[in-house]
Formats: structure tokens, sequence, C-alpha cells
């Protein structure tokens, strides 16, 4: 290797570092992996006797399992409208030009740098006069407009790489603008718009602040139950829960990734 | 197989015009292409003629003027109704197709039955002689080969014109003369109409039925390219078609006829251009004559030094440097070429080889980058 | 969609107005509200800047956010540093222990540090096994910034790296060639060109710190309270939106100078040439 840190010692250094940092960011959650299995009602680390029954009260007590099948129907809601919502702007935006288009992206970026509190406040302030507080509709909204920002960003990087050339081609051949778009631009932005979806799922499985406000004891979603059980009582069953949150968010970047390879080699 | 009266289609652009605030990429151009021609528009790179290309596909919509297609005003259909064939510089292969689906690609969108797409797919990829690799990706196939493909797609729905922007400007000296020679087949046995974009005098030679010279967004000449060489309209396009030297000067009228008064003397010339006007004298390398000695006759001759000589095979091109310093080209075989570097020289040409342009200042306009 | 300008303009229009309706209405109206609510005037942000005990919680709450961006960076940086030099097989290593977090629910980890740093958790038996006693962290200030540093990390991770991979190596090989020494080439020639990674990270940190509620209420304490607390309090136990709004206005204001101040600090090494291409 040549340049850089200071051979040996700068090296140790950084790589002492860089081991306390891998600990740090995975040590926490590899906890919770044994402590799903406790047997008894505590967050005793290790636990001394050993059980599966808080996966099950997961699964028969409808809190939990209810609040989980909110959760992913708000996510799969919400992931939808912001990646056909994100799409339309990120397209609008890269073929408009306009003073004031600075802000409209700014407009339709800042939820992304908006610190959690502040949305969650402005968001409840108005959907509770709606009506829509504690609704799936109200969720969904709320989790679309929080992704939205990460879609577009992740459309836009793809349409910048995107050859525009193919679509004066595609007009050059007969196909109108929709169809140009259906069988031409989409299929070659798609990278870009599943990132974003992927972006958006996690994002809104994940929100717990905005929710917090929205839910109630009837529509709640997954991390606002765990939330609300580790405040208020000692209940492994939130380990469990974990458990199975990490297992679903590895297995949707899997199969977005298995989706990918699959493609690419279908397209080699 | 063709009837070439009927697959080919008249294009007439008459006063077309594009403004880009003050600035004037076209002012008010017209020509025609006649059902089966092939047509070049050639010209340095901002000339106007690509925006010309992008008005007739109609990706840029003219400020004023007419664009008629057998006839029909077309400026205001979208690009997808005007069933114009066009091969983009860099191919514009869609990279998530095959071979075949880029070139089926028109013809589904023309709601052809599947069996008869295939059938046509495959004449195409004949046609191009790439029959066998209708399943590949773009990325997969070479330069050449995509040039291709392009090609095919651009002509399996039968549009009555084709339109080709720089098509072989990616591709090595030896391809593209191969791709000439089958562009040429194929404009022969389809009829269609051809407008070929270049900026390659060259291949415009080669290629064109005629030619349109373009330069500050106007047409300097349309015309064979016989006639562009032999009998340029103005300075601009002399320089741009071949090589040439030229001498500027007034026309004056002498004792023998009409001269060029030009600061290198007196010049003979044969022209219908009055005495007093300011012109330029155009005579191509390969008409002069070297001559050790001062001329005696009465043909034009200029003294000039020898600069340098490139032996070039079949001939030599000798660089000159005239005594106002302008410098000027020979190209000869033989032993009158026989010189060398420093050489003092006499050249002279027969006054019906020199031929004269009326002076104007767009001929100033080689600044542009030619 | 190639020459139909009302059409763009029509699919630009929807996200914008569901944006405008489902986001910006909202945040305008708590704006208004504290200015207006229960009447118009600056009572509700007066209120805030003279309780001194909400003033005491903006200040924890401004120092927290930099503790937390410091030790991100001073742990960042090496591990940014060291993805770009090492091994592919190490660096994709270094790469997918950063991204498997980031992509792991917050709660889960912030309930993992509860779980942890509980009174009697696995760590604290440690600490007291070495004869440490008495370092329970929950309920602490400290518990705060080790939580949310964990989960801000991969974001200065990945802004150093996405600046630091684009540095041409070559320069320093050539400061080593006129003969500086590896650690002067350093820090003359690389940590400067690293910049605008730095400076991108921090505020990115800073102001995702600034509004962090997870952590605070389940790792800290009321006694530690930080301002995303007082707001929600504000709102959930008051319903005083008023009050709320002004806090989360001071917020807003504060995270948007950052981000102003950020883009100032970047932009003379950005026209250095060191730039991010943004």
């Amino acid at each position: 290797m040549r340049g850089g840190i200071p051979r040996s010692p700068g090296r140790i250094f950084a790589w002492g570092m860089a081991g306390l940092v891998m600990l740090w960011l995975t040590a926490p959650v590899l906890v919770l992996l044994p402590l799903s299995f406790s047997g008894r009602r505590s967050f005793r680390f290790p636990p001394d006797t050993w059980s599966l029954r808080w996966y099950e009260n997961f699964f028969t007590d409808s809190t939990w399992h209810a609040s989980l099948l909110t959760s992913l129907k708000v996510g799969l809601l919400s992931t939808a409208a912001s990646m056909i919502l994100g799409t339309m702007a990120a397209f609008a935006l890269h073929k408009l030009y306009f003073s004031g288009k600075a802000f409209v992206t700014g407009f339709l970026l800042a939820p992304m740098i908006f610190p959690g509190v502040v949305s969650a406040i402005a968001i409840f302030g108005v959907y509770l006069t709606w009506h829509i507080s504690g609704t799936l509709t109200g969720f969904v909204a709320a989790h679309t407009v929080l992704s939205l920002p990460f879609v577009i960003v992740s459309v836009r990087s793809a349409l910048r790489i995107f050859d525009w050339e193919l679509e004066k081609a595609a007009a050059s051949l007969g196909a109108s603008p929709f169809e140009t778009f259906r069988l031409v631009t989409l299929p070659l932005i798609l990278p870009g718009v599943l990132i974003g979806g992927l972006f958006a799922f996690v994002i809104s499985f994940d929100e717990v602040v905005v929710s917090l406000f929205l839910q109630t004891p009837f529509v709640r979603t997954l991390p606002v139950q765990m939330y609300l059980s580790v405040t208020e009582s000692i209940d492994p069953t939130v380990a469990a829960a974990s458990t199975i949150i990490v297992i679903v968010t590895v297995a949707s970047i899997l199969i977005s990734m298995l989706f990918w390879q699959k493609r690419k080699t279908s397209d080699a | 197989m063709h009837n070439p009266s009927q697959s080919g289609a008249s294009l007439e652009i008459s006063d077309l015009s594009k403004a880009y605030g003050s600035f004037k990429a076209l002012d008010a151009v017209s020509l025609t292409a006649r059902q089966g021609e092939f047509l070049s528009l050639l010209g340095p790179s901002g000339s106007g003629k690509t925006t010309t290309l992008n008005m007739i596909a109609g990706f840029t919509s003219p400020t004023s003027g007419e664009i008629r297609v057998d006839g029909r005003e077309i400026s205001t259909l979208p690009p997808y109704r005007r069933d114009i064939g066009i091969v983009f510089q860099h191919y514009a292969l869609f990279p998530h197709l095959t071979a075949a689906q880029n070139i089926a690609f028109p013809l589904q969108r023309r709601g052809m039955p599947r069996r008869d797409v295939a059938v046509r797919v495959a004449e195409a990829l004949e046609m191009v002689k790439l029959d066998g690799y209708g399943d590949r990706y773009p990325r997969q196939l070479s330069g050449g080969q995509q040039q291709r493909v392009a090609f095919a797609r651009a002509v399996v729905f039968k549009p009555k014109l084709l339109l080709m922007d720089e098509p072989l400007g990616a591709l090595d000296k030896k391809l593209r003369e191969d791709l000439q020679g089958e562009i040429r087949r194929i404009h022969r046995s389809l009829g269609i109409t051809f407008v070929f974009v270049t900026h390659d005098q060259e291949e415009a030679l080669a290629l064109s039925d005629r030619i349109a010279v373009f330069n500050h967004g106007r047409i300097e000449q349309i015309g064979t390219s016989r006639e562009l060489y032999e009998t340029p309209a103005t300075e601009f396009v002399a320089r741009f078609i071949g090589e040439a030297n030229i001498f500027s000067g007034t026309l004056v009228r002498g004792d023998a006829g009409l001269a060029l008064d030009t600061p290198v003397g007196l010049l003979p010339v044969e022209t219908r251009l009055p005495a007093g006007r300011q012109a330029s004298l155009v005579v191509r390398p390969e008409r002069l004559e070297i001559g050790k000695a001062p001329h005696a006759g009465s043909d034009p001759h200029v003294p000039a030094t020898v600069r340098d000589v490139v032996y070039l095979g079949s001939n030599r091109r000798i660089e000159i440097v005239f005594d106002d310093g302008r410098t000027g080209i020979i190209r000869g075989s033989g032993r009158g070429t026989d010189v060398g570097a420093g050489e003092r020289i006499d050249i002279r040409w027969s006054i019906a080889d020199g031929y004269v342009v009326p002076f104007s200042s767009s001929q100033t306009g080689d600044g542009h980058g030619s | 969609m190639l020459n139909d300008t009302r059409l763009r303009w029509l699919i630009l229009f929807v996200p914008v107005a569901v944006l405008g309706v489902f986001f910006w209405y909202g945040v305008a109206d708590s704006l208004w509200k504290s200015f207006a609510s229960p009447e118009i005037g600056l009572q509700n942000y007066a209120a805030f800047l003279q309780s001194p005990a909400e003033m005491a919680v903006l200040r924890r709450t401004f120092l927290v956010s930099i503790g937390v961006t410091a030790v991100c960076l001073a742990f960042g940086y090496p591990y940014a540093y060291l993805m770009t030099v090492t091994t592919a097989r190490l660096r994709t290593l270094l790469m997918v222990v950063v991204l498997i977090p980031f992509w792991t629910s917050m709660m889960v980890r912030t309930y993992a540090w509860v779980a942890l740093l509980q009174n009697n958790g696995p760590l604290d038996r440690v600490f007291k096994s070495l004869g440490i006693g008495g370092l329970a962290l929950i309920g602490t200030p400290g518990a705060i910034m080790i939580g949310i540093t964990q989960i801000l990390m991969p974001f200065m991770i990945m802004s150093l790296y996405a600046n630091m991979v684009r540095i041409d190596r070559r320069l320093l090989d050539a400061a080593d060639s006129l003969g500086a020494s590896p650690a002067v080439a350093f820090v003359k020639v690389f940590v400067p060109m690293t910049v605008p990674g730095v400076v991108a990270g921090c505020t990115l940190v800073f102001v995702l710190s600034l509004g962090f509620y997870l952590a605070p209420v389940l790792l800290g304490s009321p006694q530690h309270a930080m301002l995303s607390q007082l707001i929600v309090q504000q709102v959930s136990q008051l319903l005083d939106f008023g009050r709320a709004g002004a806090m989360a206005g001071v917020l807003l204001a504060l995270a948007l100078s950052v981000v102003a101040l950020g883009a100032v600090l970047a932009r003379p090494a950005i026209e250095r040439g060191y730039g991010e291409n943004t």
C-alpha cells in the first residue's frame, strides 16, 4: 500500500478504531437474539433458561401480530405511493427548466433533513383536525411524505446516467410518449426506482416518532408497539419482535438483491 | 423489387429558421430532396445542419418556415407520427433489448402481427449481414455491428425518408469505408430518400447525389459533388470542399481581358463578374503546374517558394509559400513535381482552371473550426 | 414526454401537491400556531427563551449533538480511510458492517442498548467484575450519546468514504516523491482534500442528532431531557401546539443554519477542486 497513513503504527491505530466501530455497530443487535429465547419474563442477559414462549406470544397476542400486519400494510402502501410520486417528481424535475427549480427541489427534498420531532408535530397537528390521525390513511400519507425524498434522490441519480437520445430514438420509431416511458425509460431507470422503493419500505417499517403520535390502540405499527412495550413493561416479546424485524429487513434486502442479480444475468 | 419513385419521399424545406434569443441557429434555409435522392448536409459543427435534421425529425420546433414531406406539411406533427427513420450518431440502441428486439420495436409500435414481425426482423438482419446475431444485446456487439443494427432498425418499418446524423463518426477509417459502400448499396436497393448529416467532406463527396453546404446557419451552395468542387459558389465552399489555392483582390480590366489584382501580382481570369468587384480566385492543387523559370506565355503564373514536399505514393503534396506570405498547395505526380524544400519555383495554370467567386464578408468565417 | 411541457408540469404538480398538503401544510400550520396560539404574538418564543430549565435542555441538546458529531468523526475517519486503502475483500467486510445496522430498525437498535446498558445488565456486570463499580450508564447523557452515535455512525462513514474514494492517490505518491514523510504527506495533502467529506458528514450527523427522540427517551431520563422530548411533551401531554411550535421553530432554525454553515464551510475546499460534484 502506497501513500497515506504512516505505515505500521498509524495502520494499527486505524484498525483498532475500526474494530471498536464494528463491535459498536453489530454487538447490540446480536445481544437481542439470545434474549428473545429467554425462559423468563426478564431482560437478564444471558438468559438462564430457554424457551420459544415470546415468539408464541408474538403470534398469539393480537396486539403484537396485528401491529406487524399494520406495519406491513402501511409499508407496502406507502412504498408504492412514494415510488410512483417520487419517479414522477424526479422525471419532471429532470425534464423541466425554470427559474425556481432549486426551490421546488428543496421543497420536495426537505423532509429528509427535517428533525423527526418537527415533522411529527407538524403532521400530527393537521392530521388530527382532518380526522386521519389514527387511521391507515394517515399512516400511509405520513410515511409516504417522509420516504418520498429518498425515492426522488435515488431515481434522479438513475436519470442522470440515462441516455436521453434513447427517447428520441423511440419517438422516431413510432413510440408515443407513454410507450416510450413504459418500454424504454422505465425499464432502464428501474434499478433507481427499486432502490428508492427499498429505502421507502425500510423507512416506513422503521418509523417511530411520527407513528407514535398517529397511533391508536386499534391502528398501531410494530415499532410503536415495541416502544410502548419497552416503556410500559418488561416483556421479552420485544426481543422476539426485534429478531422478526431484523429477519424481515434482511429478507427484503436479500430479495431485492436476488432480483437484481437475476435481472443482470438475464440481460447479459 | 422496389420502385424508387414509390418508396422514397420528396422533402421540401422552405425558409426554415430557428432562433435561440438573438442567436440564429438557422437562418431562412430552403432546400429540396427529390424522391429517392441521397442528399448530404455538410458543414462545420454549429453550422446548422444538425438543427435542420432535428427539425425534420421533430425534436426541435422551427421558429418559422415549413417542412413538407411528399407535399404534406409536417412541422406540427409530433416525432412519433412522422414516420421518418433516423440513424443516430451514437446509434441509440436500447441496451435492455436484443438486436432483434431493437429491430422489432418500430414494427410492434405499428401493431404488426407477431409472425410478420419475425419475418421482417430476419430480413432486416440479413440485409445488414447480421444473420445469427439477433439474440445479442447491443453491448455484445462491436461498434460496426451496432451501427448495422441501428441502420436496420431505422429502415425496417419502410419509412420513405431516412435521416442519418454522422452515423459513421464513431468508427475507424477502414470500417467507415466498408460501411459507406454498404450504405450506397442499401440506398440503391431500397429507393428511400436519404438525408445524411456529416462534417466530413470526403464522406459527403463519396456518398451523395447532391450536397448542401452549411455555414453559420445558412446554406452556401447546393449541388453535386462535381459542381461544388469545380464551380464553388463561395470562398467558404471552395475551402471546405477539397483543398484550394485562393487569391483575393479586385477585378480590373486590362488590355488582355479581365484580371484580378492581388498582392502577388495581376492574375488573368475568366468570369462574368464586372470589373471593380472584390473577388477571390480559386485554383485546385492538381491544376497547378510547376515551372523552374517564370512563365513566358499568357497563362496566369505566380512565383513561390517550396516549403515542404510530402510523398504520398501515387502523388506528391507540395506546400508552397507565396511572396505575400500566404501558403498554397500543389498536388501532382511525375518529373515536374520533383522539387525540394526551399527551392524557388514558378507556378502556373490554364486560365480556364481558375474559378472566380465573389468576395463576401461571411467568407471570413473560417475561424469557425472547419 | 418529449415535447409536451404541460404534461410534465402536471407530472411535477402531483407529488408537489401531495407533499404540500400532507407535509408542508402541517409545517406551516405549526409555525403559524407558534406565533398565534393562544393569541398573536411572540409569547411562545419568549416563554421558551426565558425559561432557565428549557434553556438548559436546549444547551444539553446542542452539547450532546456536538459530542455525537465529534465521536462519529473520530471513529469514522480512520474507518472510512481504511475502506479506501485496504483490499477488496476487507473493504466489503467494512462496508457490510456499516450497511447492515443502517438497514436495521432504529427501534431495535435503541432497544438493544436498553438491554445492554440497564442496571445490572451485561455491560454493568462486566464493569463490576472488572472492579469498576457504579458505572450504570442508563439514564445519563452518556447513554444517549452511545445510542445516537451507533445509529448515526454509518451516515458519517458513508459521507467520508464518498469523498475519500474520489481523491487521487497519486497526489500522495507525488508528495512522497518530493520528500515529504508519509505522516506529513497525510496531514498536509490528504487531510485537506477530505474537508468537503468531513463537513458534509458532520453537518448531516449534527442535524440528525438534534432531532433525535427515541434514544433520549429510552436511554436518558427526564432529568436529562433533550429538546425533542420537551416538544413531544408539550403536544402529547399539554396539547399546547403553540409552545411546541415555538420549540420546533427554534430546533428547525438551528438545523437549517447548521446546514447553511456547512455549505459555506465546504465551499472554499470545493472551489479548490477537492469537491463533491453536487
